[in-house]
């Protein structure tokens, strides 16, 4: 009979003999491996360029830049890498991280961006000149509608314990420094009321066109639009297979798959109306690019993404013509707008180049909107520029 | 290169693995000795040099004091001048700058002086190169003959970076002859397993709290932030130096080598005096026999104890890093272990273990504040913020970093003691199947999670879209 002491001792080795082999197994195995796979150019779940093989120099090694390029490679080209990423996000988890590059994962598997610090000095300079350009531009009607992140609205679903900012705090004082001439359209308020439902997606960071019906009826009663000549519009979902730009970002909810509505006149069709981008020199007779939905941000449905200017010209018997200076928040509510205004040019900021005054002047704009969210806006730094004489 | 890096684990240790065990014996020195080159090599190409260069100049010194010796004249004067320019080249690299930077702030003139990377390990080769040459002096060891054995003895890439500082005595014989069985090899394995996961499971995750807190403006932090922060550090540098140690230790086992145990739970210490028995023992270690003993140590005059104590703890603080901030942290400790030693060694006696555990752990902590600041001024800011000085006990933000933490930090402080473990060993109990299963499902899984956390390590997803 062996004693307890000898078993034990026999038990130890056997543990140090597998231990040895598995380590082996593992070390050779993906090392193997790694040399067996074919390596690949992008990441769909990680949305970039992964790094190639570096070739081999003399000067390379000298100042190590061949080193570190084979380090990166090694990574980004590593055996079962989404499979790894999804044990370590797992691992995360189990310890109670509920925040991965910015984002919070919430309730439900929302997930939500923080929210933007509102004390940066683009912000007084925008509202600044904000106020000089509508000064400037006596007889137009000036209207300004920030729409709040989920961050704010969904604050029940942020992670225990999470701070970030008050969006409210935040848009009051906006509103505050705002002249009397610009009017202020409430996104904030209407929204909240209509929190319990889907008004932000769940893996983007945009609201939702539904959101964006809700906020309109507060919009079209401090424009005064006419309903006379305001078209109904009816959802129709145009993919199920939405995942955002958030989901890549903080690598949570990696299989979640959303559904994107559009909205359109009962009949289906957004007939009629001609969208000139002028940077691109194409027209199209849509407001919704279909092709979009092939590729990974879907959001691009909506006006086909950002463009520095779009000139759209629409079937309204209204005499009134829009401006609007806005962010991507502003893709999904343009299709209310178009029924009510004869003429809309869409203005993006960040990559417009041209001149506002004249923009004004040749198309006669009778009505100039303000439309970002609460994050942009708060971090844009291309808007005084713009408005600047 | 690091070892907790995938370059190593999946490119450099699989290659030096088949080449060493597949060469002849007479081999293997020499494969090990230039796969270590290549590992210095890799994060540090231009000091390569430097390098080969010490390694050569050393081996000569060395058998030059030994020849001295027999012949008995000049072998104090060849051992001062080989220790001076070693003392000379750590001096040149780690501490130029600084003397440079102090004398500028003194004097009128401005001595221009590029700021120059420092050699990766050169602080702990150069010590392993120092207890050689005084080893051969002293006649406790037989100088080198073997240049590659010596080279070895000198670059060896398990210990190169961040020690253990192994001493020539201890490893003499084990560089001429050593064997790998498969139980030394295995034991290597879990040990080397054991650190990876220390390092990357445990002190990178915690590393994080730490970057938050630090980041945050000095004295915009609570109380609260302030203490996470000062635990986030304390744990990440234990766990990240000690998991460093133990890779050391395991990979030594691998290729037959037998290293000095580096840290034995320093976070149980009943008082300062202890931590120091049981943190960077190599280090410790070779202050004492490098030092502290040749100075008289304690079997001398008070004044000339005092003395002594005081000098190895300025070297120890200096030794850490060339600012004010470790020289302070340096006489700190030297402070407190005089005290514990002429003060309170009654004292202590009557207080309750735990009582006395407490304390060690909070004089740590505010060593590490020392260690970690910035600047001098800044750590007395940091202190006051612990405090509560002009900022409030806690914040919202405090209260979200500490329950999102709080699992993690759980898990830190019981793995800082010995329990873990040996609970962990006991699972089954005299059923060895279960014990066997437990271990190697525990060890696997550990290295598995270590690869992922190193794979996403680059997780850096390019967010082009434009809103």
């Amino acid at each position: 009979m062996m004693s307890r002491k000898q078993k034990y001792r026999r038990a130890k080795r056997m543990i140090y003999r597998i231990i040895t082999l598995l380590f082996a197994a593992v070390v050779f195995g993906f090392s193997a491996g790694n040399l067996i796979k074919k390596d690949r150019e992008y990441s769909e779940t990680e949305n970039r360029m992964l790094e190639q093989k570096p070739s081999v120099s003399i000067s390379g090694i000298a100042d190590g830049s061949y080193m570190e390029k084979y380090e990166t490679y090694q990574a980004d080209q590593f055996a079962g890498r989404d499979t790894w990423m999804e044990i370590k996000t797992g691992m995360e988890l189990l310890l109670g991280k509920r925040e991965s590059n910015g984002v919070f994962l919430g309730e439900d598997g929302v997930l939500m961006e923080e929210l933007s610090d509102d004390s940066g000095k683009n912000v007084a300079e925008n509202l600044e000149e904000i106020n000089n350009f509508a000064a400037r531009n006596e007889g137009i009607n000036f209207y300004f509608l920030l729409a709040p992140n989920a961050a704010q609205v969904w604050k029940e679903k942020l992670p225990a314990f999470a701070v970030t900012e008050d969006q409210e705090k935040q848009f009051a004082g906006v509103q505050q420094e705002l002249s009397e001439s610009i009017q202020w359209v409430d996104a904030l308020g209407v929204l909240q009321e209509h929190k319990d439902e889907e008004i932000y997606y769940h893996t983007d960071h945009h609201w939702t066109s539904l959101a964006a019906s809700y906020v309109f009826e507060g919009l079209r009663d401090v424009m005064q639009l006419d309903e006379t000549y305001i078209t109904p519009l009816k959802p129709y979902a145009v993919t199920n297979d939405f995942q955002g730009t958030l989901s890549a970002k903080s690598g949570y909810e990696r299989r979640a798959k959303e559904t994107i509505y559009a909205y359109l006149p009962e009949d289906g069709q957004d007939t009629g109306l001609v969208v000139y981008d002028v940077e691109a020199g194409e027209k199209t007779a849509s407001l919704y690019h279909t092709d979009k939905l092939n590729e990974r941000d879907k959001y691009g449905v909506f006006l086909g993404g950002n463009s520095p200017l779009l000139d759209i010209q629409t079937v309204s018997d209204s005499q009134r013509k829009l401006l609007i200076f806005k962010d991507s928040y502003a893709n999904c509510m343009i299709p209310f707008l178009v029924s009510s205004f004869r003429q809309i040019e869409v203005v993006d900021p960040r990559y417009y180049y041209g001149d506002v005054q004249t923009l004004i002047e040749e198309n006669d704009i009778t009505d100039v909107l303000f439309l970002y969210n609460g994050n942009t806006f708060f971090t844009d730094n291309s808007l005084s520029g713009v408005l600047k004489e | 290169m690091v070892f907790s890096s995938l370059v190593f684990l999946f490119t450099f240790l699989p290659l030096v693995l088949i080449f060493y065990f597949l060469v002849p014996r007479a081999a293997k020195n020499p494969v090990l000795l230039a796969a270590s080159l290549i590992f210095y090599a890799w994060g540090e190409p231009v000091y390569l040099f430097l390098m080969l260069l010490s390694i050569g100049f050393n081996y000569i010194c060395g058998m030059e004091i030994e020849l001295k010796l027999k012949r008995n004249q000049g072998a104090k004067k060849a051992l001062i001048f080989a220790v001076a320019v070693n003392i000379g080249l750590l001096g040149f690299f780690k501490y130029s700058g600084f003397l440079v930077g102090n004398l500028n702030a003194l004097l009128p003139v401005d001595i221009p002086w590029p700021d120059l990377a420092l050699p990766v390990g050169i602080s702990f080769y150069t010590f392993q190169i120092l207890s050689y040459l005084i080893d051969v002096y002293r006649r406790k060891v037989h100088a080198q003959k073997n240049l590659i054995s010596f080279g070895l003895y000198v670059t060896m890439f398990p210990q190169l970076i961040a020690g253990p500082i192994v001493q020539y005595a201890d490893i003499d014989r084990q560089l001429k002859s050593r064997t790998v069985t498969w139980e030394k090899f295995g034991s290597g394995t879990v040990y080397f397993i054991r650190g990876l996961g220390k390092k990357v499971l445990l002190a990178n995750m915690i590393g994080g709290l730490f970057d938050v807190v630090s980041a945050m403006p000095q004295g915009e932090m609570s109380a609260l932030s302030a203490w996470l922060g000062c635990l986030a550090y304390t744990f990440q540098i234990y766990f990240d130096f000690s998991g460093y140690s133990d890779m050391a230790i395991g990979l030594g086992r691998m290729f037959g080598f037998e290293f000095m145990k580096n840290f034995d739970y320093p976070y149980i210490s009943g008082s300062v005096t202890e931590f120091w028995r049981r943190w960077h023992i190599s280090l410790s270690s070779w202050f004492r026999d490098y030092v502290y003993i040749p100075l008289g140590g304690n079997r001398t005059t008070k004044p000339k104890h005092i003395r002594n104590i005081m000098a190895v703890w300025l070297l120890t603080g200096l030794w850490h890093g060339a600012s004010w901030n470790f020289v302070a942290w340096g006489v700190y400790y030297g402070l407190i272990l005089m005290t514990e030693k002429y003060l309170l060694a009654d004292v202590m006696e009557r207080i309750p273990v735990l009582v006395r555990r407490v304390c060690t752990m909070l004089l740590v902590m505010i060593g590490w504040v020392l260690f970690f600041s910035p600047t001098l001024s800044g750590a007395l800011t940091y202190l006051g913020n612990m405090v509560g000085i002009g900022v409030p006990a806690a914040d919202a933000e405090g209260i979200y970093l500490l329950m999102s933490n709080l699992a993690m930090l759980l898990i830190l402080a019981a793995g800082s003691g010995p329990w873990v473990h040996k609970i962990f060993q006991k699972i089954g109990g005299d059923r060895q199947a279960i014990r066997i299963a437990v271990q190697c499902v525990t060890y696997t899984a550990m290295l598995l999670l270590c690869v992922a956390c190193l794979v996403t390590d680059t997780y850096n997803p390019f967010l082009y879209f434009r809103f």
